[in-house]
């Protein structure tokens, strides 16, 4: 019988998986049909897998560009050569499957999974020298309640390079817990380039378990925004084991109402890993008396050459910033909003282009309350600027955030 | 004539240091009027300029203050500034990832609200910041850069002109905006604010220079020492002061 874990263990000190998934409202059988999936999906214009329950969904993919290709994995992934960690390594898996990557793709990828109940495992592989951008997109449609466990591995060979997102977007559902165990293994000269964004549900807990070799570069920039009695859970181990690895990690909260974020960032340094240069922080910025973070940064070092720090910082908005804007007219509410939108945009620079805008629009509707739609945003970059001296009557030139895209078409 | 702004013997303290700083000012700005105040460091002229702004913290403890005939102390900063009060601050605040294009587009479009006029999309708003900038010499590039974060502190100030152009206020105080100008920068921002002049508006400015106030003349120039007016008179009064100090200006009143 599985065993879920608690507090007890160290690893779960802040998240109470077990009493989460024991207080799950009945589920009550539901089952989603296609056209309800078909409905839900986020528009990305980019080539997509939708996977649910694990499985892809053959009626909603679209091609796949040259150089990648979708296989099966077998019964279960073949492990990083940790140690297992808890219960949740032991979860059976029925059908795995691995995204190869053995060319450079000329476009990014999108893996929707559509949360369900059964627990899946998935491989990212990316072959020596290619470069490759993959966007994982969690989400749910609005009645779906219960846990899904995903156990991913990404596997990078020398000198390869992936820009990973993955988004948890999913409805403000308190029924839903999603858990994700990525374990990666970097080898020499690699590098990941992660972003990771939080929103939505009950419960989310999103591991990440980097094994770098050496000369590897890790970036991850990972922002959350939680609302009402959410709890989202972002835990970090990094394994420095040989020499000259550049890691930088920001991790943003942004929280409303009673909502709990927890942060924990642990980097191992190994006696061979000299020239390691490793930085993380933590900001935290609370937007109600009763929003909590709870943050744990850890170094561990063996090696003696080595740059590593961390740092944290929480607090709400300043009163300077709000009063600057309320000088210029903004009233409360505006200037709260605005300010906040920064703190957002901040961290959604580092986001992929192909996810910007659909990330951008999740965040505006965690500000404004979740239901109504957001106003819309334009996005002054320097593109638009110098489309509007092109074309200054085109009205169509304004990009705005949340515009809608093509629905891509599907082969039936 | 119905006077822009009317100080009476304001008191006020900064609740931060527990201190009493404003000592009963009173000072009247009639339409098309340029105010300058002088003084020493400390003197309690940003102070003065927060206080009619309505930070947080500055405590009117006496006196009283008339915008356009209203009393303008029970209004919230937002109102105040909707309602044509427009400071220009001594140490503009970086504001990180607020989009400056973004920030300046909300605040010229509150002010439209509150006058009953439409709100301009982003292309009507580009425009007439375009033109704006330019008056300014400021590179299109600030728009899609955050708010003042990395400005230079002469770019800090060029941009609260730019601010004041686009919102068009009836009561500008500008806190030392010709600090951190380069001479050039100085002559530009002296036109724009030179630009805005109307029979129908006016001005408070603070400086510690009178090279700002060559370009500007001013009506008036006022001297404040340790929270009060102890000075006024014509623009010759800035020259004195130049020439010969505070010190044997004011000798023990300072
Ligand atoms: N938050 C604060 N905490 C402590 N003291 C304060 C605070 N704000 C203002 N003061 C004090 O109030 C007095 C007046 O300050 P103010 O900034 O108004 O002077 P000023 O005339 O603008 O000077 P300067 O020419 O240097 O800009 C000073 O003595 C200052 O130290
Ligand atoms: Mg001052």
């Amino acid at each position: 019988m599985l065993v879920l874990p608690t507090p007890a263990t160290e690893a779960w000190k802040f998240t109470h998986l077990k009493r989460a998934i024991e207080t799950l409202p009945d589920a009550g059988g539901q089952e989603s049909t296609l056209r309800e999936i078909e409905q839900a999906l986020p528009i990305f214009a980019i080539p997509q897998v939708v996977f649910h329950h694990g499985q892809p969904v053959p009626e909603l993919g679209t091609p796949l560009p040259a150089g990648v290709e979708l296989r099966p994995l077998g019964a279960k992934l073949t492990g990083s050569g940790q140690p297992e960690l808890d219960s949740l390594d032991t979860l059976a898996v029925a059908h795995g499957w691995e995204l190869h990557i053995h060319r450079t793709p000329s476009t990014p990828v999108v893996l929707i999974h559509m949360a369900g109940t059964a627990p899946t495992s998935l491989q990212l592989t990316v072959a020596a020298k290619v470069s490759a951008t993959v966007v994982e997109a969690h989400h749910a449609l609005p009645h779906q309640v219960g846990w899904q466990h995903h156990a991913t591995s990404v596997q990078l060979g020398e000198g390869a390079t992936l820009k990973h997102s993955v988004l948890h977007l999913l409805p403000d559902a308190m029924g839903l817990i999603v858990t994700r165990r990525q374990r990666q293994t970097l080898a020499a000269g690699a590098t990941y380039e992660g972003t990771l964004g939080m929103a939505g549900g009950g419960l989310i807990r999103s591991e990440i378990h980097t094994h770098l070799s050496t000369g590897c570069t890790y970036h991850l920039t990972s922002l959350s925004t939680a609302r009402a009695a959410q709890h989202h859970d972002v835990t970090l181990q990094t394994h420095h084991a040989g020499e000259g690895n550049a890691v930088v990690i920001r991790q943003r909260n942004l929280q409303l109402d009673e909502s709990h974020c927890v942060f924990q960032g642990k980097f191992w340094v190994a006696a061979e890993a000299q020239k390691t240069n490793a930085y993380m922080h933590n900001h935290t910025l609370l937007l109600s008396d009763t929003a909590r973070a709870s943050v744990k940064p850890e170094l561990e070092i063996y090696a003696d050459d080595v740059k590593c720090s961390h740092g944290a910082a929480s607090g709400g908005l300043n009163p300077q910033h709000l009063f600057y804007l309320q000088a210029r007219g903004l009233n409360e509410t505006q200037a709260r909003a605005l300010l906040v939108q920064g703190y957002a945009d901040e961290f959604l620079a580092a986001f992929p282009s192909a996810t910007r805008s659909i990330w951008a629009a999740r965040v505006q509707e965690w500000l404004s309350g979740g239901s109504k739609a957001p106003p819309p945003l334009t996005d002054f970059s320097t593109e638009w600027l110098a489309n509007t001296k092109a074309n200054p009557e085109q009205r169509e030139v304004l990009r705005e955030y949340g515009d809608t895209l093509e629905r891509p078409h599907y082969e039936r | 004539m119905k006077h822009i702004l009317e100080i009476e013997a304001l008191q006020a303290r900064v609740t931060e240091a527990d201190k009493a700083i404003l000592h009963g000012v009173s000072l009247t700005l009639g339409a098309g009027e340029l105010h300058a105040i002088m003084g020493p460091n400390g003197a309690g002229k940003s102070t003065l300029g927060y206080t009619l702004a309505g930070r947080e913290g500055y405590e009117v403890t006496g006196g009283s203050v008339k915008f356009l005939g209203e009393d303008l102390l029970t209004q919230e900063p937002d109102e105040r500034a909707r309602a044509g009060v427009f400071l220009a601050f001594q140490y503009p605040v970086e504001l990180p990832g607020v989009n400056v294009a973004t920030f300046l587009r909300t605040a010229l479009n509150a002010h439209r609200t509150a006058h009953g006029e439409a709100e301009l999309d982003a292309l009507a708003f580009v425009k007439l910041c375009r033109a704006a900038m330019a008056e300014l010499h400021m590179p299109e590039s600030f728009l899609t850069r955050n708010v003042n974060a990395g400005f230079s502190g002469g770019e800090k100030k060029r941009f609260e002109i730019l601010q004041m152009a686009l919102l068009q206020p009836r009561l500008a105080i500008l806190d030392e905006t010709d600090s951190g100008l380069d001479i050039d920068a100085l002559r530009i921002v002296a036109a724009g604010v030179n630009a805005l002049r109307t029979p129908s508006n006016a001005f408070l400015v603070i400086t510690h220079y009178q090279r700002l106030l060559e370009y500007l003349k001013p009506t008036h120039v006022h001297i404040m020492a340790a929270g009060k007016i102890v000075r006024s008179g014509g623009p010759e009064l800035a020259i004195q002061l130049e020439a010969e100090g505070y010190d044997s200006l004011l000798g023990n009143a300072a």
